[in-house]
């Protein structure tokens, strides 16, 4: 038997020839997606970050934040090189946050930055010393974000992948200070998957934090309270610190595992939540990780009871297949008719659209003889452009990190059911990064 | 290793396993993310020429459909036998239904998908068993429950709950001439609920009954009867008042027991007529012991139109027979009725089917019930008995009730012999603990001296004055975290002779600190005189507050800043002014006075008179007004009513003790008035005092705050109602979230296996398990 050639020496050749073009020091590609973790619409422009996962390109420079229009033919609007490992993407809207700039607010995990880019009305990017240091000696990998806005509040909030004693720890920004004040808080065991913010109660939403008994934490933030001590780990001040608590979850059926969490463009407290399936006595004895048996969209009403705790009281369960991931609401529709909801489970590659109206639902799954899914290879981030393109109709962008595109869904919001991916050259329009 | 050697290999060990006549196990199912099973019998590869039964059962991960011989539970493996035969099915098949057409031929089989208006035919008469593409019925909206209603011979016809509050009645028959099925028509009609679990029961084809969380009419909420006589409809609707949502529903034409009959045999049956019963579970959302009826599995009688009422008739103790109740969430029912063949050994008599109590222990009955539960468990019913089918008799030990309590400052709360009035030797504490079997919940009790009223500890608070006199809101501000202290389940201000204790910690009131800790909130108390009614600033009502001015630095510190405005960022906590009984489960439970018989019982004359004088009961809190309460409406009155709502029988008993004189001497403290197995009695009852450490000495007249006395069993934390359910767990690591259940009558092929329950669980497997064996049977396919 011949032997094999070595690994090493196939690397060297292979580095020596064709392959060698692209070297680590090069920063990542302006115009292209690589592998994409952040969506977030602004300004009509989709806003992408890519996180050089493969660190193919320069840890410094690898990753990108690229603004293209997608009504444009997808120009390039804007790019900006980042840190490699980008996390999840926030928009912060100028008129609605009060900010003199909408900004694109990207963690990154890792070297645990958090970028703050101002987006111009033309998409534009710009960004001088735009990132600031966002950990501590407690938590490090921000990289779930989430925006709060309402008048005089303009806030993020960061969650992050580890922390020292696996202990959900939320990191809020003041959008509105420069440099922004951050205040840190910790919420129990778990870590922070989602968050969503209810502007009527001005209460900030947190998902996964608390474990598995208490899945759904909030913190009133209004009048002026603090989220919590500057420096993590210090003892709040209980006379200024912002109230929270916990939702109730005892009507919900047990080895549920929420993930993410909108609410209902009505204010009323409906909401709409995914949740990964397990079996609570194999999670009691393999930790929260045991198997994942399928996720559920949940359409629940969240109420405070007569002993003032709030309820989740769950309305309607729906199957959507494994990996539950983020669910988003689409712009509000006329006639007081209820939302359009759109859910994504990542490890099936299906994206589900629900009429909360009339129940109905549709999906984009998997082609039935290739297998592939419509939305790309490990689905990952789903945004909602706020704003409805003409004739109404809503659109929804899913990433693909292994694909590296963004796929977009167009919802008509009187007839989700007639949703559709637009046609591009024979197939499915997929959205790879800006024309420059 | 070459090609050649490997095969030369590879043969050799073919001709080693031939020679020793081993094999390989035959592939299981390969099931992936079951999410529904039917049973029907068709034609497939297995026996293209025969009519067998199959279980259906559908892969939402793989969108197919995976086919099981339920007399044996192999799977039908594909045409190269190396891996199962599977029916593509578009798109994550999520719910199946199957039906007889009453002939000779093969059963119906449909099939819908997760977000599809279509149910599509599965060919069952051919060993294609390919889905009809042609034969599909697009309904216009999806689809979220199936079931099989009886039909003509030669037809067969399935209802379709739909979302948007639709149902549609889809009909199909028999190809003339030949053995094939096709659609001929359905036609949909809206209602003014959402339908989300359909049943129809055997025998009767006019009849289908729908589980809603909906209102059906003004102040009814249980299960919709659809009125199938006119085919073609419309559907005549008719509300079964279940008092509370339903979300699953079975419905079985069976004989009950006779009122007063403990007979494990037939004899309990003897001369009953057969009635047709429909089992709806109960809504979460709308149940317990704060609601109009616990949580279960509510039975409902459709003659009459609503629950079944209790048992026994003869003394009735409730308004509606008790839901049949489980410790986990039902998931998926269904429900078995006598085998055609008995089995060999131990057969009931003819029409009757036999379930095993425990290995010795056997009843006949003439329906059973499996329930598949959110903790993986697949719980058991003697449907004929309206009873959780237990693995044990709850007369065989005494539930427990033993007091416990340690001495402080030379004395604790102690149970006295009511006869007596002496205090017991700890070892015959028990004794002087009054329990009932069916009535006694598993909890566990507490009894506290100014204990903490349940729910009110450490909440945010508010203070103000209205006309002069101090308030005290449990809230963060009049829309958040507000407690309804208005309404009657916290109990607040019911001790006759005791006034309720709030205790507040404030900051920045002037002239009120923390004298040991500055930088700490300063904490103070004083009583509770009475409540003040929701208003804008209070939408929860709110305590008033004892307050004379001088006597409490920090009661005229918040007086005075209450004057100002409503005073916030206040911490409170409500303690009982005497002794309060709590219990883990059901929370609040009364005021024992000291040296006074309790008794913690449902009321003799039912729920619905106390309900219907305190409509406060049902308040669900602000933002909502309460609703008035005055006149015959009564804190007293409403103190009933939410008592009684918390110790609801629970279950009803098969047993009596017979002649078993230990039998009879566990239970002779039960009232001489009532009898097993239709025993009416107090969950607790006791008498209690304080009990000094030193025999002789004279105690204090009252105990020391948070004296405590709990009231378990053993070393339990709990007070178990000794009602052990009878139930199969399957062994697999992953066990939970069942979403599917068939019964199937495997005596035909045979007799010993008796009536099963097969189950479907995402995990990849199902269950095919009975109670018809010594042992609970749980065989997995996989």
């Amino acid at each position: 038997m011949k032997k094999s050639l070595p690994l090493a020496a196939l690397a060297a050749v292979l580095a020596a020839t064709g392959c060698g073009e692209v070297t680590q020091a090069e920063p990542g590609p302006g115009d292209t997606f690589n592998y994409p973790t952040g969506i977030g619409v602004a300004e009509g422009k989709l806003l992408v970050a890519s996180s050089n996962f493969d660190l193919r390109y320069d840890d410094v420079t690898g990753g990108s934040l690229i603004s293209v229009d997608p009504e444009a033919g997808d120009a390039l609007r804007g790019s900006l090189n980042i840190r490699s490992f980008a996390g999840e993407l926030a928009v912060a809207d100028a008129a609605a946050c009060g900010l003199p700039s909408t900004l694109a607010l990207v963690p990154i995990r890792g070297s645990n930055r958090l970028y703050r880019v101002p987006v111009a009305a033309d998409g534009s990017l710009s960004c001088t010393d735009c990132d600031i240091g966002i950990s501590s000696s407690l938590f490090v990998d921000p990289f779930t974000i989430a925006v709060a806005c309402a008048p005089g509040v303009a806030r993020a909030y960061v969650g992050f992948l580890r922390s020292s004693l696996a202990q959900a720890w939320v990191t809020e920004v003041d959008l509105g200070q420069d440099p922004p004040v951050l205040r840190h808080r910790v919420f129990g065991d778990g870590r922070a998957r989602d968050f969503a913010w209810d502007a009527v109660r001005q209460r900030i939403w947190i998902v996964g934090a608390g474990g598995i008994s208490a899945p759904l934490r909030w913190v009133d933030v209004s009048g002026g309270c603090e989220f919590g001590p500057t420096v993590a780990g210090e003892t709040a001040d209980p006379a200024l610190a912002c109230r929270g608590g916990a939702a109730s979850s005892a009507l919900l059926p047990t080895g549920l595992e929420l993930r993410s969490l909108a609410f209902a463009n009505d204010g009323s407290g409906r909401a709409y939540v995914t949740a990964r399936r397990y079996d609570p006595a194999a999670g009691a004895t393999l930790g929260v990780g045991a198997a994942d048996l399928g996720g559920v969209l949940l359409v629940v009403d969240l109420v405070e009871g007569i002993d003032g705790v709030v309820r989740i009281v769950p309305l309607r369960s729906m199957e959507i297949g494994t990996g539950a991931a983020k669910v988003r609401v689409l712009p509000a529709r006329s006639g007081g008719r209820r939302d359009v909801v759109v859910a994504l489970a990542a490890g099936e590659g299906v994206l589900w659209i629900y009429d909360d109206e009339t129940g109905d639902r549709v999906h984009f799954g998997r082609d039935a003889i290739t297998g592939e899914p419509a939305v790309g290879h490990s689905a990952f981030g789903l945004a909602v452009d706020p704003v409805p393109l003409p004739g109404n109709v809503g659109r929804v962008y899913v990433g693909s990190f292994l694909d590296s595109f963004v796929t977009p869904v167009d919802v008509p919001l009187d007839d989700p059911s007639a949703a559709s991916i637009p046609q591009a050259g024979g197939g499915h329009r997929r959205i790879t990064g800006g024309t420059p | 290793m070459s090609t050649a050697r490997a095969l030369a290999l590879s043969a050799l060990a073919a001709a080693v396993a031939a020679c020793s006549g081993s094999q390989n196990a035959p592939p299981g199912p390969a099931l992936r993310q079951p999410s529904a099973v039917a049973l029907f019998h068709g034609k497939t590869i297995d026996a293209p020429a025969d009519l067998r039964p199959y279980l259906a059962v559908a892969s939402a991960a793989r969108s197919e459909i995976a086919l099981v011989d339920a007399s044996d539970g192999t799977p039908v493996l594909a045409p190269i036998q190396l891996g199962t035969l599977v029916v593509p099915a578009p798109d994550r098949p999520a719910i199946l239904a199957a039906a007889s057409l009453g002939d000779d031929g093969a059963d119906l089989l449909v099939v819908a998908s997760d977000g599809d208006g279509r149910v599509q035919l599965v060919g069952t008469w051919t060993a294609a068993n390919a889905v009809e593409d042609a034969q599909a019925a697009d309904l216009g909206f999806d689809v979220l429950a199936l079931a099989a209603v009886p039909s003509p011979a030669g037809t067969a016809r399935v209802a379709a709950a739909l979302v948007d509050g639709g149902f549609a009645l889809i009909h199909y028959a028999r190809e003339p001439g030949g053995p094939g099925i096709s659609l001929t028509s359905f036609a949909v009609q809206a209602l003014p609920f959402q339908p989300v679990s359909l049943a129809a029961a055997a025998g009767d084809g006019t009849h289908v009954w729908a589980a809603t969380r909906d209102e059906l009419a003004p102040g009814v909420q249980g299960v919709a009867e659809l009125d199938l006589s006119n085919p073609s409809g419309p559907w005549p609707v008719r509300a079964i008042d279940a008092r509370g949502p339903t979300r699953l529903v079975a419905a079985v034409r069976l004989q009950e027991r006779t009122d007063g009959s403990a007979a494990d045999d037939d004899a309990a049956f003897a001369g009953q007529p057969t009635v047709t019963r429909v089992y709806a579970v109960l809504d979460e959302s709308g149940c317990g012991s704060g609601k109009r009826i616990d949580c279960g599995i509510a039975m409902l009688d459709p003659a009459a139109g609503g629950l079944v009422p209790d048992w026994p008739l003869s003394a009735p103790a409730m308004p509606y027979r008790a839901p049949l109740r489980l410790p986990a969430r039902p998931l998926a029912l269904a429900i078995a009725t006598p085998p055609q063949r008995p089995p060999p050994t131990n057969p009931p008599a003819a029409g009757f089917m036999r379930l095993y109590r425990g290995a010795t222990s056997l009843v006949s009955t003439t329906a059973v019930g499996a329930v598949a539960c959110d903790d993986g468990s697949v719980y058991f019913l003697d449907l004929g008995r309206f009873k959780v089918a237990t693995s044990s008799s709850p007369l065989a030990a005494r539930p427990g009730g033993t007091p416990s309590a340690t001495y402080s400052d030379g004395h604790r709360i102690y149970v006295r012999d009511p006869a007596t009035g002496a205090f017991p030797p700890d070892a015959e504490g028990s004794k002087h603990v009054r329990v009932t079997p069916g009535w006694t919940p598993d909890d566990s009790w507490s009894i506290l001296w100014q204990g903490t009223l349940a729910g009110l500890g450490s909440r945010a608070a508010q203070a103000g004055k209205t006309g002069g006199q101090l308030w005290l809101a449990l809230q963060t501000n009049p829309s958040s975290e507000v407690v309804a202290v208005w309404h009657p389940a916290f109990g607040v201000d019911r001790d006759p002779v005791h006034r309720d204790v709030a205790v507040i910690q404030a900051r920045g009131i002037a002239g009120c600190v923390n004298a040991t800790d500055l930088s700490a909130a300063a904490q103070f108390e004083t009583r509770v005189t009475g409540l003040l009614p929701p208003a804008p600033e209070h939408p929860g009502g709110a305590l008033l507050l004892e307050y004379s001015a001088g006597a409490d630095g920090c009661m005229d510190g918040l007086s005075a800043a209450a004057d100002a405005g409503v005073v916030g960022k206040l911490t409170a906590t409500v303690r009982a002014g005497g002794l309060v009984l709590t219990g883990s489960s059901v929370g609040y439970a009364g005021r024992p006075q000291l040296d006074q018989d309790f008794s913690l019982a449902y009321p003799s004359g039912g729920e619905d008179a106390l309900a219907a004088l305190c409509p406060l009961a049902d308040w669900e809190g602000p933002p909502a007004a309460p609703p008035a309460c005055t006149g015959s409406c009564t804190r007293a009155v409403c103190e009933q009513l939410v008592l009684a709502r918390k110790v609801r029988r629970f279950h009803h008993l098969a047993e009596t003790c017979g002649t078993e004189q230990a039998c009879i001497d566990r239970w002779a403290d039960l009232p001489a008035a009532t009898a097993f197995p239709g025993v009416n009695g107090p969950a607790l009852a006791f008498r209690l005092g304080v009990q000094p450490q030193v025999a002789g000495t004279t105690p204090p007249s009252t105990p020391g705050r948070d004296a405590f006395l709990g009231i378990r069993s053993g070393n339990s934390a709990s007070l178990p109602s000794g009602v052990s359910r009878l139930t199969a767990r399957p062994s697999a690591a992953v066990a939970s979230h069942p979403n599917g259940a068939v019964a199937f009558d495997r005596s035909p092929q045979d007799a010993a296996a008796g009536y099963r329950f097969f189950v479907s669980y995402p995990a990849d497997f199902l269950v095919d398990t009975t109670p018809s064996l010594e042992s609970v049977e749980v065989r997995i396919l996989r």
